[in-house]
């Protein structure tokens, strides 16, 4: 399972959590540990 | 210069109020608590409305200790992560050694909050963004508070290098597990 992203919209004040797609998972900014 | 001066005894009336109101310098956006996910996406925080943004993060507790705390601008619903990061912080830790760090064109900024502990609310954070709908570079001095090894403060800023107009960021870890964390958004009044 991918993480959770949470997100937020400031205009409407709807907000949506939900397993992130393996898209977003790339966009995550986690240190390569093999760095 | 204050937009009026009541006197002893005068009626605050509605329409003062509302000029009261309307010419506040921090205008509230939104804000609230988030916990339970890895990731957090404010979108439409940024408009047109607001040339500059004060966000506001505090009371960070994290599932997993050592991490950094990372900012990532979005736009259209998706983050933005070319290489256009960079960011640079000074600062001390409680113990007198210096806590300084920087980085550049990266595919996200630092926000100044480092937390190596889990379970433990550790960490807050003040930033101001500098004009991310605008087709500039966009622009950010955040000052916080984490802990690694003991408390630490530093001070700094971060910058996207390009013209792309954000209407929202994202806040992640540099590390594994989620994080939950108070926050409120204000934006300044244009002038």
């Amino acid at each position: 399972m991918n993480p959770l992203i949470c997100i937020e919209n400031c205009e409407t004040g709807e907000t949506e959590t939900r397993e992130m797609t393996d898209e977003e998972v790339a966009t995550l900014p986690i240190d390569d540990p093999a760095a | 210069m204050a937009i009026k001066t009541f006197t002893t005894g005068e009626v605050l009336t509605a329409s003062d109020t509302n000029t009261y109101l309307a010419n506040a310098g921090l205008v509230y956006v939104t804000g609230g608590t988030k916990s339970g996910a890895a990731s957090y996406a404010f979108d439409n925080c940024f408009t047109s409305t607001y040339q500059n943004y004060r966000i506001v993060i505090d009371q960070l507790n994290l599932t997993v200790g050592g991490s950094a705390i990372r900012l990532q601008f979005r736009a259209g619903g998706s983050t933005i992560t070319t290489g256009n990061y960079s960011y640079g912080y000074t600062g001390y830790k409680a113990s007198g050694t210096s806590y300084n760090t920087a980085s550049q064109n990266l595919s996200f900024a630092e926000i100044g909050v480092y937390v190596d502990t889990s379970g433990v609310e550790l960490g807050s954070a003040i930033m101001d963004i500098f004009d991310p709908q605008l087709a500039k570079r966009t622009r950010g001095l955040s000052s916080g508070q984490g802990y690694e090894g003991g408390t630490g403060w530093r001070n700094g800023g971060l910058e996207f290098y390009g013209t792309t107009q954000f209407d929202g960021f994202n806040l992640a870890l540099s590390g594994t597990g989620n994080f939950s964390f108070t926050y409120t958004i204000y934006g300044y009044r244009n002038i």
